[in-house]
């Protein structure tokens, strides 16, 4: 059970910091433009930046509930970092993946373009 | 009981857990694995953006400049992977008591490890735009050999040692062989490649090229405008 529970805490951990890199790489525009997204106007691209920021500085708590302070404190930055690399090598490789992340700011779109 | 470590002493000894990996935790510890990794790529990659940026299309002899950079990221990236492979080979190859010129085994290994690396220079030097490729298979090649020949003097091959329970012989060896097939796959690709160099596929055409394109398309007519 303990396993268990470690296991999914570092799992939520790294989903957190994978959807806080992809919101921040969705928040600029070169990489819209990789993903074949249309290029968005100000408001969206802060609502995928906070997005970004807040599921990144989230992570934190999984990292933190798992083992202490004292190793969350090099288990969040080495999640954060792996996750961002990850994001970096699905952008370049298979970027229509990040496509699943759009929902969030097309619902937006929608909104303002009604 | 009375004494208690100083808040600077927890500090330190946290500090030094972290740098040697005190620890016991197995996700970390591939965590710190996979940053080490990620700092050969951003090393890499610096080289290979570098090259990419400053290559002209079509002239045949590249700057020397270029060229230089070239040998040098080959050397730095595929030519220390080569070395050691050589490297394990040689520790296969060399009998235990072999002293040459008063060089013992483990010092001729070394010795090996750096002759071949500065091979592997000279290599990049003068094989422009092959030695990528050529380093990959070589990689490849070594990683195998080091396997079978570890298989041939030793007896374990990955099976063997696993069922042994030599998980530090089997994940070595497995870790080489994982190593070829990657090696083998990027020399493949690195072949059909028209630069014949490292470059991720979609991105000069996408991101690098396009915002050096607009503004020469934009620079132009103001240039020429005037002129009229």
């Amino acid at each position: 059970m303990i396993g268990f529970k470690s296991a999914l805490m570092l799992f939520v951990a790294m989903c957190l910091a994978l959807l806080g890199c992809g919101y921040l790489a969705l928040s600029q525009a070169k990489h819209r433009k990789i993903v074949m997204m249309p290029a968005a106007d100000r408001p969206i691209t802060n609502v995928a930046r906070s997005l970004g920021w807040v599921f990144i500085a989230a992570s934190v708590l999984p990292c933190v509930m798992r083992d202490g302070f004292g190793f969350a404190a090099l288990l969040w930055p080495l999640i954060v970092a792996t996750a961002a690399l990850v994001i970096a090598l699905v952008l370049a490789y298979r970027p229509r993946i990040l496509r699943i992340l759009i929902c969030v700011t097309n619902l937006t779109t929608k909104k303002r373009a009604e | 009981m009375d004494y208690q470590a100083s808040p600077i002493r927890q500090v330190r000894t946290w500090l030094e857990g972290f740098h040697q990996i005190q620890f016991d935790h197995w996700p970390l510890r591939w965590l710190y694995f996979i940053a080490g990794l990620a700092g050969c790529i951003l090393i890499a990659t610096g080289f290979i953006f570098w090259i990419a940026s400053r290559r002209k299309s079509g002239v045949v002899p590249q700057p020397l400049k270029i060229r230089g950079v070239e040998a040098i990221s080959v050397f730095s990236v595929t030519g220390i992977i080569v070395a050691t492979g050589a490297f394990l080979v040689a520790n296969r190859l060399l009998p235990m008591d072999t002293l040459w010129s008063d060089l013992a085994r483990p010092e001729l290994e070394v010795r090996i490890f750096f002759l071949t690396w500065v091979l592997t220079l000279f290599h990049a030097a003068t094989r422009a735009g092959k030695a990528w490729s050529e380093q990959s298979w070589t990689i490849a090649a070594l990683c195998v050999f080091a396997v079978i020949l570890n298989w041939i003097t030793t007896g374990d091959h990955v099976i063997a040692a696993a069922g042994r329970g030599l998980w530090s012989v089997a994940g070595m060896d497995l870790a080489l062989l994982i190593s070829a097939v990657v090696a083998a796959f990027s020399a493949m690709r690195l072949q059909r490649s028209p630069t014949s160099s490292p470059m991720p596929r979609n991105i000069p055409n996408q991101s690098l090229d396009m915002p050096a394109q607009n503004s020469r398309d934009s620079v132009d007519p103001e240039k020429t405008s005037p002129a009229e």
